[in-house]
């Protein structure tokens, strides 16, 4: 009876696999997994009626498993297009060899200042600062620099994220690095580390432990506030700019390499330049459009605006980042 | 004469395999396929010794082992002591709401692991609930309790997770220790202290043993609560494979750091396995449980109420502080009461943010956790009938071992065995039945032991047989144990984020992918609301499963 | 012989149940609690062990009052429905606990073990587990256990049921004969007429709680004070009737008709039951007091089972011997007492319960 209760299942297990293989396979784009439905369904929608494409998303937890995903498919890439690679990962993505080059025809609108990539393996399509907001009603004294965050006064009052497992962590540590120098940037951590209250491993459980009311400081993007305005209606949190600038993160877009539909994955990639997309952004993911001729809606007058990026050149970065992280990693377990 | 010959063969045949079949081989290649994938990658690569011998002698390695081993170990010691107390009047008491408790036992047990967070920084926070309390109680002395992000804070959150379990796993086994054993030693002249030490912890042991086993596992594998608590002072080997996996993008050491945990984990399983290797679990029946009255026993009832508020002040309490905020405005405790936060969850803002519409996200959930409990405790009963004769040994030992397997490294090997060439769910399926079989076989198998081989041999040689003997003989007897192993198989499935995060590449939306995915587009109200429905609905589903098992006790 | 080892005066209440026993059980006498399950038999024997404790009253046992004293310190020896047998122990193991705890000399402690596995004839189970043994083997070993200490005093509750017909009646005359050989004081709790009639001395009649009547087997059994006792050992037939006295003895009215003379007996004039057994209604030569159409003929292999339907409208239960040839149903037969065997039970008694 068992035996018999075993290949039934194995039998299923069998027939289902092998209904796997689909006919035509339709444009594939893979993102992270918090990639806005909104915008998702935009896209869908667009394809759909003005190209008689079908596209279809898959999503990844992690830019880690994506990537992952990507140099394994390598011999016979199943993907188009990978939406949601940041600045900080272009070196990683071109030394696996996963990305083909391409140039967008409205490449001319971006901001020149975001164009990380001039070869554009990846292109920008949205960025956003990674800066400190606050709670207005729970913070007497707002930090005007980083050098103010070292006062006893914030002493548990801040919460950082790792820049080990989150991008905004580790745009934080770039940050410091920018500011304070190779040489600096661990003394600053020694210093700082007394007043964090702690380290969480991602953006939301610190930005959960900051709404509940534990800290008045942390680490965050420059229009987090804008969502506190638009569903809250309460101008009760704000982005803290300090130094007068910011750490952008620059989210790309790029066509992977040998894709199956390398026409529509460039019309992809153009299609989100376009004014109509570029639009959604702000509201949708909080994140500022890259094209330079775009106003921003009136939500984000609370949002932050930096006069200079702290950005590292990329190459910087991927040169150097393991070693840093080493450094930053042993100064925070002394 | 026909009957008895056929069935002494059939003995004949399982005795020469130690009761180890066709299933049994098949389920062990299931599982550790995948793991054995990960180790060859580890050890098989070039230079991997060296590597190797790097990683055992650096100073790091050492540290995070320490530190993991004693959070571990102390989060064992505390969650059982402190389910101890309670766990005697499960088993030997019957009072009001004792069923509606033991359903909400396993609650904490499948939470998404921010939910706990915030619910542990809402009351036991610098500015949380408990300080408030405190220094309401004590005005103008500054008593504080400072010590939730650090050491203490981390044994704290995983006693919180953990200790519920123990006292409804331990209860459900006093239940079964006949309470006239004790009568028995009084009245051979045993005090009761002298009673506890010869008597009834020797029977608990084998459980207790198992349990801390079971948390010193789970504790030593944990994740968020020890990466947002120790402020990354303090890391697991969980997250170093996580950092080495996501973002260092260092595959082969994040297998190789897999493995060793894998093999230290198999390690600790394999010494419980010997040093409880004499204690077996003995057979019991239910016995009817007075019930528990003020005025009979009043310093027990006592007792008991004081410790009843005081384990719900602190590990209910916080859950529901989060669940409070939910029905206020913007989730603020300050903010007018609204159910706001709970038409939100029906409109186009929890499909924009989660992907899919609410009703789709709960169907999903209980769907596949029904569907996972159901597949795991059909294979974990098949193979522990078939090992019914036997006593807990290697064999058991071998699908014990998943309990010491991360998700994380299983959900790797399972990618890099696979490459995805099967559907999602196949994959997702597969690794919740991986992630539930531990517990749910030690659970059927122990009720499998206990049920006798009398009983079944009767029944068949009346001339039951096949389903009719389960129906008839089997399943009355099973009912309770099938109750939990259902219920704990579906906690399991309904409380995993990883796998589906991992496997599910966005098109299986649980709900506790949606509460991540709320909070992660800042609806914090949102998820808390959505927590407070995943735990209502929870408690339903358990109730009900419990509802079941419980009909032959009243 | 103490006649007043045991004394017992209690009162124990529940919701909807009240327990109340006065009796003494003297040194040495195997002492039966009988009655139907819930009759409260088990909680006096509880009583008793301390396992539980009375709202009033006292135990006594040799003098010292035990009432306050903890089970563990009573030094009485407990024998449980299901055994109770530690199954973490052996069997050596579970005999010898009782002698552990009270802190023995291990030399002592061996010697003692070793005798009652003698006594019980298990040696070759010594060293055995108790999952092992069958029900017979686990009886002996909880019984050598709870006599392992030495108790002034042993309970049994009921301690035969889980067994087979068989293997009960041997064990209970092993029983017996231990029990007459060794002489400790015993109190054995059943819910079986022919087990309590056997085995005991003496034994209590128990009902809602409540002692019915206390006496030797065979006075319970031919003198029951209360229609519940007769019915309870035993099938009993129970006539109500009318008592006079006369000179000469009493006189018993059925009905208008049927008259009934007890010379030289002497009884309260009045209304009562007369309890006859089965096997004293006899098939009668002479006169008979009763002629009836038999209705119910039953085969019992030492005789035969038969009710009769008599002219008065009465249904009399009745056994007899194999010799009886000409037994069919429909047939008219006339019936007596054995003389001396009719009982009188007062009715007013019924009214207590």
């Amino acid at each position: 009876m068992k035996k018999k209760l075993f290949l039934v299942i194995l039998g299923i297990a069998l027939t289902l696999s092998g209904c796997l293989g689909r006919p035509e396979k339709p444009l594939t784009v893979y993102t992270y997994s918090s990639f806005p439905t909104a915008l998702v369904e935009q896209i869908v929608s667009h394809f759909e009626q003005e190209h008689q494409l079908k596209v279809e998303f898959r999503s990844f937890s992690d830019t880690g498993p994506l990537l992952n995903q990507l140099v394994q498919e390598k011999e016979q890439p199943q993907a188009d297009v990978v939406i949601g690679l940041d600045n900080n990962y272009l070196p990683k993505a071109v030394s696996l060899d996963v990305l083909e080059p391409y140039k967008p025809k409205a490449a001319e609108a971006i901001k020149p200042e975001l164009v990380f990539d001039p070869d554009f393996y990846l292109t920008p399509f949205d960025y956003g600062y990674i800066v400190f907001n606050y709670d207005s009603q729970r913070l007497e004294r707002v930090p005007t620099s980083h050098q103010d965050l070292l006062d006893p006064y914030y002493r548990g009052k801040i919460v950082v994220e790792n820049p080990l497992t989150s991008s905004p962590g580790q745009a934080f540590l770039l940050t410091t690095i920018a500011l304070f120098g190779e040489e600096g940037y661990l003394d600053y951590w020694r210093e700082l580390k007394k007043n964090l209250l702690t380290i969480t491993p991602g953006w939301d459980e610190a930005y959960g432990i900051f709404t509940s009311g534990e800290v008045p400081l942390v680490l965050s993007y420059g229009a987090s506030p804008v969502y506190h305005l638009l569903y809250e209606e309460t101008e009760r949190y704000q982005a803290l700019v300090l130094d007068g600038g910011a750490y952008a993160q620059i989210e790309g877009a790029g066509i992977v390499k040998h894709a199956p539909h390398p026409e529509g994955a460039r019309l992809l990639i153009d299609y989100i330049l376009s004014p109509d997309f570029q639009r959604l952004i702000p509201e949708t993911q909080f994140m500022y459009p890259v094209r330079a001729d775009l106003e921003l809606p009136a939500s984000f007058r609370i949002a932050a605006q930096a006069d200079r990026l702290f950005n590292l050149p990329p190459e910087d970065v991927a040169a150097n980042l393991e070693r840093w992280l080493a450094a930053w990693e042993q100064v925070i377990n002394e | 004469m026909k009957r008895f010959s056929s069935l002494a063969r059939k003995k004949e045949r399982g005795e020469k395999r130690g009761g180890r079949s066709v299933l049994y081989y098949v389920l062990l290649c299931l599982f550790y396929l995948p793991v054995l994938s990960v180790l060859s990658r580890a050890f098989l690569g070039r230079n991997a010794w060296t590597a190797l011998l790097g990683l055992l002698s650096s100073e790091q390695t050492l540290k995070v082992l320490t530190f993991t081993t004693k959070q571990a170990l102390l989060s064992a010691l505390f969650s059982l002591l402190l389910a101890l107390p309670g766990a005697y009047f499960f088993g030997r008491y019957d009072f009001p709401g004792k069923r509606l408790l033991r359903s909400m036992m396993i609650i904490p047990f499948m939470l998404p692991g921010i939910l706990v967070v915030l619910g542990m920084v809402v009351f036991y926070g610098r500015n949380g609930f408990f300080n408030q309390l405190l220094a309401y109680l004590f005005p103008g002395r500054t008593v504080t309790f400072t010590e939730l992000y650090g050491f203490k804070g981390i044994v704290l959150a995983h006693v919180f997770y953990n200790f519920s379990f123990c006292l409804r796993m331990l209860g459900e086994r006093w239940e079964r220790l006949n309470p006239r054993l004790e009568e028995a030693s009084l009245m051979l002249g045993a005090s009761k202290f002298e009673t506890w030490f010869r008597i009834i912890l020797p029977l608990l042991l084998p459980t207790v043993g198992y349990l801390f086993t079971l948390v010193f596992l789970y504790s030593f594998l944990g994740f968020t609560v020890v990466l947002v608590l120790g402020g990354y002072l303090y890391q697991t080997f969980e997250v170093l494979i996580y950092i080495e996996y996501n973002h260092k993008l260092n595959f082969d050491r994040a297998s190789m750091l897999a493995g060793l945990q894998l093999l230290f984990l198999a390690g600790v399983l394999a010494v419980q396995n010997w040093t409880g290797r004499n204690a077996r679990r003995y057979s019991g029946e239910l016995s009817y449980l007075p019930p528990l009255s003020l005025k009979r026993h009043r310093c027990r009832a006592l007792f008991f109420l004081v410790y009843l508020v005081a384990t719900l002040l602190f590990f209910v309490l916080p859950l529901l502080l989060v669940s409070i905020r939910s029905f206020q405005q913007r989730g603020q405790a300050a903010g007018a009461w609204t159910l706001e936060n709970y038409r939100l969850l029906f409109r186009e803002e929890f499909r924009f943010a989660v992907g899919q519409r609410l009703v789709s996200v709960v169907v999903t959930s209980f769907l596949l956790a029904v569907v996972v409990a159901l597949i795991t405790v059909l294979l974990a009963d098949l193979v522990a009938k078939q090992r019914r004769r036997y006593r807990w040994d290697r064999s058991d030992l071998w699908l014990q071992l998943p309990t010491g397997v991360s998700f994380l490294t299983f959900a790797f090997g399972l990618i890099n065995l696979t490459g995805r060439a099967l559907p999602t769910w196949v994959l997702l399926i597969w690794a919740q039945v991986f992630l539930a079989f531990p517990l749910v076989y030690s659970i059927l198998r122990t009720a499998r032991r206990e049920l006798g081989e009398e009983l079944l041999e009767a029944a068949q040689l009346l001339g039951a047989t096949g389903r009719e003997l389960f129906w008839t003989a089997e399943f009355p007897l099973l009912k309770r144990a099938l109750g939990s192993a259902l219920a704990y198989g579906a906690a399991l499935s309904l409380g995993d984020l990883s796998a589906v995060l991992v496997l599910g590449q966005g098109k299986l939306v649980t709900l506790s992918v949606a509460v991540y995915r709320l909070i992660g587009h800042y609806h914090f109200p949102l998820a808390t609301a959505l927590g407070t429905v995943f735990i209502l609905l929870s408690l339903i589903l358990f109730s009900l499963v419990d509802a079941g098992k419980l009909e032959d006790h009243v | 012989m103490n006649k007043d080892y045991l004394q017992i005066e209690v009162e124990k209440n529940y919701p909807g149940f009240q327990l109340v026993a006065e009796f003494t059980v003297s040194e040495g006498e195997f002492f039966s609690l009988v009655g139907p399950s819930g009759c409260g038999k088990t909680t006096l024997l509880r009583l008793i062990s301390g396992l539980e404790q009375p709202d009033r009253g006292r135990i006594i046992l040799d003098g010292w009052d035990v009432t306050a004293v903890s089970p563990a310190d009573r030094k009485i020896g407990l024998v449980f429905q299901d055994y109770a047998l530690f199954p973490h122990l052996t069997v050596a193991g579970n005999i010898e606990y009782g002698l552990k705890v009270r802190r023995l000399p291990v030399e002592q402690r061996r010697a003692r073990v070793e005798e009652l596995l003698a006594l019980f004839e298990i040696e070759g189970l010594k060293n055995r587990n108790i999952q092992e043994l069958s029900g017979g083997e686990r009886q002996r070993v909880a019984l050598a256990r709870a006599l392992a200490p030495q108790p002034c005093l042993l309970l049994m509750d009921e301690p035969f049921a889980a067994l087979d017909y068989g293997i009960r009646r041997r064990l209970r005359r092993e029983l017996r004969e231990l029990q007459e050989r060794l002489g400790f004081t015993t109190i054995f709790v059943t819910h079986q007429q022919e087990e309590a009639l056997s085995l005991s001395a003496r034994l209590a009649v128990m009902k809602n709680g409540r002692i019915m009547q206390i006496g030797t087997a065979a006075e319970v059994y031919c003198n029951p004070v209360h229609s519940f006792v007769a019915e309870f050992l035993g099938d009993a037939n129970l006539i109500p009737c009318e008592v006079q006295s006369t000179d000469a003895g009493i006189t018993i009215t059925f009905d208008e008709a049927t008259v009934f003379t007890m010379p030289g007996s002497k009884q309260k004039p009045g209304s009562y039951l007369l309890m006859i057994r089965p096997e004293d209604v006899m098939i009668t030569d002479h006169t008979p007091l009763f002629t009836g159409e038999l209705v119910t003929l039953e085969y019992l292999g030492h005789g035969y089972y038969l009710e009769v339907k008599t002219t008065n409208g009465l249904l009399l239960k009745m056994v007899t011997g194999k010799e009886e040839q000409e037994l069919v149903k429909g047939r008219w037969l006339p019936l007596t007492f054995r003389s001396g065997a009719p009982k009188l039970i007062p009715i007013k008694a019924q009214v207590s319960t």
